[in-house]
């Protein structure tokens, strides 16, 4: 079998223009195919002709603001024209427009394209979303052109642009200059309302310097305009001529060549940046490949001769006198004195320690309880190592499944649900007898079980028969009860009498065994409703005491924890407030949130900071309430199960909350009586019940 | 395409369900490769990921099925050993001509693994941190030195607070194996695959330009991913931050305005929402992941937003995550931030919102004073509401650097309200996002609609929120 999973890498195009129509093409999710391709470099040149057309017209504006200017300038109505002034205001009224603009950018810490030149990537972008036919290609396009702009290439187009109105402005100013003087004679001096004559001298002798390379050594004296000097008087006319050439070489040199330079520097550095640029990856590409070339191996068939199946089915009843660990860290609990009054063959985990206890497993008559890890992949090595012992010994062994709440800490439900499926799946498949049981969180039943187990006086295998849902059916009764009693849910005197109830109900089915819980339970008759928080609070501590202590801390039994704090208002005698918020565990879990907020909101310190008040509402206080007592119902149900079975229908019971992990929100008694049906049918059904 | 000579072969090798096939997937980047399940023995042959830059393979990195029987194999390979001196390998080689591995399928996993293996410049022994060093570890780590290849253990799962880490090292140093790597396939670690690939580097010296390759291939993916995916969250907030929804009441009567303000709050709502879960999509995308886990993703914020729900416009308002443009409004927002940080600002937010009302009715524009005679209100997101999204989409851009290709659990985006509160000055972003207030023609939620893609100062400023946000990530 071969099996090839290919790349779609493309090489990047050398042009920008096509490195934005790549780009977008895959903004669009379009194919990049010839086609879609030359669409969409065809709405990038329209971006650009829309630039061009933006410089033009700056270029044009420009012209027009250039030639009003001088024009207006040159209208002396008979007077003699301030050369001096005319070039000031010409050359100067620009460069101090930059200046200033330049000053104020310094200023404000801010890098920006010309206010004037601003058109171009307008025109640029504005051509481009005009593009029909295909508007997510084109706002695709104006996208990554406008991103190509941002990247250094706009502020340089906007200062093309700018560069170009002020060349617009200096070459046309001087054809007006040549236009206007061609037409009539005017006079040229130093005549003003209030600047000195020795001024404007001055500013013409400073700036005429410069230009003696173009101009020669110019003679730059007043000349009048007809009829005060004739129009064909040649010292006249060559005396004009001279101050229009100044006038021409001053906007020239100080004006149009400064701006098309830096113009021409602008339009090189944006072409640069515009090379320089790189779209930003939207898609990624791949960077591998899966290449298959092998046909999967089938796994081992089971031997059905290795299996002792049935056969080894009978011997259940035998005695466990040795027992021999099966991957067990050397960092778990210590086992438990029923297993250690046993006799220790030692661990089945190596080539040499198999050959030892192979060795000592003696008579037949008695079997080996194999102490297994849950958390450990129940894989061809440990099938093969308890198939070779079960052989050797003749024997049916007892398999003790330990390690159950640390697979349930690390992994996620899914996978210790599978987890356990695949030990159960091994121990039928080998036909051996299997137990879970928490080794470190033993409870009295469970302790009870592994020692019947042990003994051979338990072999009640895998299927525990179905509980009777009467006793849970009165105390959800009993709820319902509370719901439209006086007072009633969610008042804590109600629930004090709800929680009475039920422990009465209880107490009356439980076996003397089970003492921790009777006490619990007669802690709950001695409850006076009327003394309800301290009374709670005493009830509820109790009740997390009897917890296991290896479960007490975990994250799931602290949410039940938190479920029995807020059913009872006393999750605060437990922790400090403040400790508690800090638990993650606690944050993880709603229902110790709702439990958690509601004590805090009655014990926090004014200091204390929140983010959000989380009041409840009365369809929230409702929830917490029949959550609690259904918690406190099944909890009490459950007595007797193993802990594995108690967390399971604890955990169906958790999940019939709202998805944010907060509880149920009940409107009313009706929502009360629905909620309790749906959770009555769900434990129910998982407890093995009917549907 | 060019499968050089100079291509480095990598073979991950190790116990069933040690995360060999994970591992492979956050190295390859690729959520498609193999199958990964809690069951163990899923990998049933050899599978190639090549590292590719452009047409080039830098690496070949074979992913191989679990040894999951190394007991009954180490004893298998031993039991042929005549002669004391016998050199390993030659034990190695004649079990794999033997029967016991090509015709039985009892161990021919097996036989496939350490064929590979043998035909690699480095072998990665892949280990369950969490595991204990159990006895059959040893017996996989002596059959793989008789492959006589240079062999790196690589310890999984290390982020995990069941890893015991320094247990494994100890052990592996005991078996004269020093270069112990941690590398989580889960939660990647950026610094732990340098660490990864030095190694290896250290150990396949002949193919260091390979490595030097994939190394650079890495950073520049990394590098482009964040400025792709800081691009995608600077589009997204300038939209949220310019975005204003002028309101249409049918007259101005109080209760009319009230409606048409609601009706415009809601229209706002489910365009940020709409605009977040399509970023968030993108920048999932940016980094190799599926939409799917951008939807948990979404999820988790929505989470840990503690019952903020963008569809409960109470909610928003208990949160201060809505300031109306009408005086009022902003004064009532101004008070609700102070309710929300239990009146720790002493009054501080309300006089913001005073001011903030007074500057609004001073400096308002010819057309909101129309607006105003006509009955109209504007409804924009407030400045609590717009830090918060701004967190959220650097949340999520963490995330997902941090985010291996093998997760499955959802990812985390642990960004609360609260936060809205402490880590508001830290970036440069989200004070540039300011610029974008006034522009409701830069935001495609604005409503009247004036948006048209490629402006260029909105383009500017998207570049400038994004280069900032970049720098934030890249430390």
């Amino acid at each position: 079998m071969s099996q090839s999973s290919r790349p779609q890498n493309h090489p990047e195009p050398s042009h920008w223009r096509d490195r934005i129509a790549d780009a977008a093409v895959d903004d669009a999710g379009l194919p990049r195919d010839d086609d879609v391709t030359l669409r969409a470099q065809k709405m990038v040149d329209r971006g650009v002709a829309g630039a061009m057309f933006s410089i033009f017209i700056l270029g044009v504006l420009g012209g027009i603001a250039g030639g009003s200017a001088t024009g207006e300038l040159l209208s002396q109505d008979g007077g003699p024209v301030h050369a001096a002034a005319m070039l000031m205001i010409l050359v100067g009224g620009p460069w101090c427009f930059i200046l200033i603009r330049t000053i104020l950018l310094l200023v404000i810490r801010k890098r920006s394209g010309p206010l004037l030149g601003r058109l171009v990537p307008a025109g640029f972008g504005w051509m481009i979303a005009r593009s029909t036919g295909d508007p997510d290609l084109s706002a695709a396009v104006a996208g990554r052109t406008a991103s190509m702009l941002a990247a250094g290439s706009g502020r340089r187009l906007a200062a093309v642009g700018s560069g170009t109105f002020w060349s617009g402005y200096a070459f046309i100013s001087i054809i007006t200059i040549w236009f206007v003087t061609a037409r009539v004679a005017l006079g040229f001096g130093w005549e003003s309302s209030w600047l000195p004559a020795e001024l404007g001298k001055t500013i013409v002798e400073l700036t005429s310097a410069p230009l003696t390379p173009i101009l020669g050594s110019p003679v730059l004296e007043p000349v009048a305009g007809p009829p005060m000097a004739a129009a064909d008087d040649p010292q006249a006319l060559a005396a004009r001529r001279e101050w229009i050439l100044f006038l021409s070489a001053g906007l020239g040199v100080y004006l149009l060549i400064p701006m098309l330079l830096w113009t021409i520097l602008q339009a090189a550095g944006g072409h640069l940046a515009a090379a320089r640029w790189r779209p930003r990856v939207r898609n990624r590409p791949q960077t591998s490949r899966i290449t298959r070339t092998e046909a999967d191996i089938a796994p081992p068939e089971i031997d059905p001769a290795l299996s002792t199946g049935d056969r080894n089915m009978k011997n259940m009843g035998v005695p466990c006198d040795r027992f021999v660990r099966l991957d067990r860290p050397g960092n778990a609990s210590p086992l438990p004195p029923a297993i250690t009054d046993l006799e220790d063959l030692g661990d089945l985990d190596s080539r040499d320690s198999m050959a030892a206890v192979i060795s000592h497993t003696g008579s037949p008559s008695h079997r080996i309880a194999i102490v297994a890890w849950l958390p450990t992949t129940p894989d061809r090595g440990v099938r093969r190592r308890i198939n070779e012992l079960q052989k050797a010994t003749g024997i049916t062994p007892l398999l003790v499944l330990d390690g159950g709440e640390t697979l349930r800490r690390r992994e996620s439900s899914a996978i210790t649900t599978t987890r356990l499926t695949d030990w159960r799946t091994l121990a039928s498949e080998l036909g051996i007898d299997a137990l879970e049981c928490d080794l470190a969180n033993l409870t009295e039943t469970s302790r009870s079980k592994l020692v019947g187990r042990l003994k051979g006086t338990d072999p009640s295998g895998f299927d525990p028969s179905p509980r009777d849902p009467r006793t849970l059916d009165e105390s959800f009764a009993v709820i319902g009860r509370q719901l439209s009693a006086t007072p009633s849910l969610p008042d804590d005197q109600a629930l004090a009498t709800c929680l009475n109830e039920i422990a009465r109900i209880h107490s009356a089915r439980l076996d003397q065994s089970s003492q921790g819980w009777r006490a619990w339970g007669t802690r709950l008759h001695e409850l006076d409703p009327s003394d309800t928080a301290d009374g709670l609070k005493m009830i509820t501590t109790r009740g997390l005491e009897l917890l296991p202590a290896g479960l007490r801390s975990q994250a799931g039994w602290i949410g039940i924890g938190g479920i029995l704090g807020a059913a009872a208002c006393a999750a605060a005698a437990v922790a400090a407030p403040a400790a508690l918020v800090s638990l993650p565990a606690w944050a993880g879990t709603g229902a110790g949130v709702a439990g958690i907020l509601k004590i805090w909101r009655g014990t926090r310190p004014a200091d204390t900071p929140t983010a959000l008040d989380q009041t409840p509402g009365t369809d929230e206080r409702l929830g917490e309430a029949v959550l609690g007592a259904a918690t406190v119902s099944v909890l009490w149900w459950m007595q007797g199960e193993r802990e594995s079975a108690i967390s399971a229908a604890l955990s169906n019971l958790l999940q019939l909350r709202k998805s944010d992990g907060r509880p149920p929100r009940l409107a009313d008694e009706d929502a009360a009586r629905r909620w309790l049906a749906e959770a009555r049918r769900t434990i129910v059904a998982a407890n093995g019940g009917e549907e | 395409m060019n499968d050089s000579p100079e291509s480095l072969r990598i073979a991950v090798v190790g116990h069933a369900n040690t995360g060999k096939t994970s591992l492979l997937q956050t190295l390859l980047r690729r959520r498609d490769f193999g199958t990964v399940s809690p069951t163990g023995g899923t990998t049933r042959s050899v599978t190639a990921g090549e590292i590719l830059d452009e047409e080039e393979v830098l690496a070949i990195i074979l992913d191989t099925p679990g040894l999951e029987d190394s007991i009954n194999l180490r004893n298998m390979i031993e039991s042929s050993r005549t002669d004391r001196r016998e050199d390993p390998r030659s034990l190695l080689d004649r079990f794999l001509a033997s029967p016991a591995a090509r015709d039985s399928n009892e161990l021919a996993m097996e036989a496939s693994s350490l064929e590979a293996a043998m035909n690699a410049d480095v072998l990665l022994y892949a280990i369950d941190a969490r595991d204990e060093p159990q006895p059959r570890h040893l017996d996989e780590l002596a059959v793989l030195g008789m492959t006589a290849r240079p062999l790196i253990p690589l310890l999984n799962f290390t982020a995990r607070p069941e890893a015991d880490a320094d247990a494994w090292r100890d052990a592996c140093a005991r078996q004269g194996l020093h270069a112990t790597v941690s590398f989580d396939a889960i939660v990647f670690d950026d610094a732990g695959e340098a660490r990864l690939l030095d190694a290896i580097r250290t150990l396949a010296p002949a193919r260091d330009d390979a490595i030097d390759a994939w190394r650079r291939l890495r950073r520049s993916e990394r590098t482009n991913a964040i400025a792709g995916a800081s691009d995608v969250a600077a589009d997204f907030l300038i939209d949220a931050a310019a975005a204003i929804i002028v309101t249409e009441p049918t007259s101005r009567d109080a209760t009319d305005r009230e409606v048409a303000f609601d009706a415009a709050t809601a229209t706002l709502l489910d365009g940020l929402r709409e605009h977040e879960a399509r970023a968030m999509h993108r920048i999932a995308d940016i980094f190799g992941f599926s939409g799917r886990e951008a939807d948990a993703a979404l999820l988790e914020i929505t989470d840990a937003m503690g019952g903020v729900d963008f569809a409960d416009t109470a909610s928003l308002e208990r949160a201060g995550l809505w300031a109306a443009g009408t005086g009022t409004g902003l004064v009532a927002a101004g008070a609700i931030v102070d309710l929300a940080v239990g009146g720790i600002s002493l009054g501080g937010f309300t006089a913001l919102g005073a001011v903030g009302a007074a500057i609004g009715a001073i400096g308002g524009s010819g057309s909101k004073i129309l607006r105003r005679l006509r009955g109209q209100d504007e409804v924009r997101i407030g400045e609590t509401g717009l830090t918060l999204l701004h967190l959220r989409q650097r949340a999520t851009i963490d995330a997902f650097l941090k985010r291996g290709h093998a997760a499955i659990e959802p990812a985390r985006i642990e960004t609360t309200v609260s936060e809205t509160f402490t880590a508001r000055t830290d970036d440069e972003s989200e004070k540039l996002l300011t610029e974008a207030r006034g522009h409701p023609t830069w935001s495609r939620l604005s409503r009247p609609d004036h948006w048209r893609a490629g402006r260029h100062p909105r383009a500017s400023l998207a570049l400038r929120i994004a280069t900032s946000m970049s720098r934030h990530f890249d430390g």
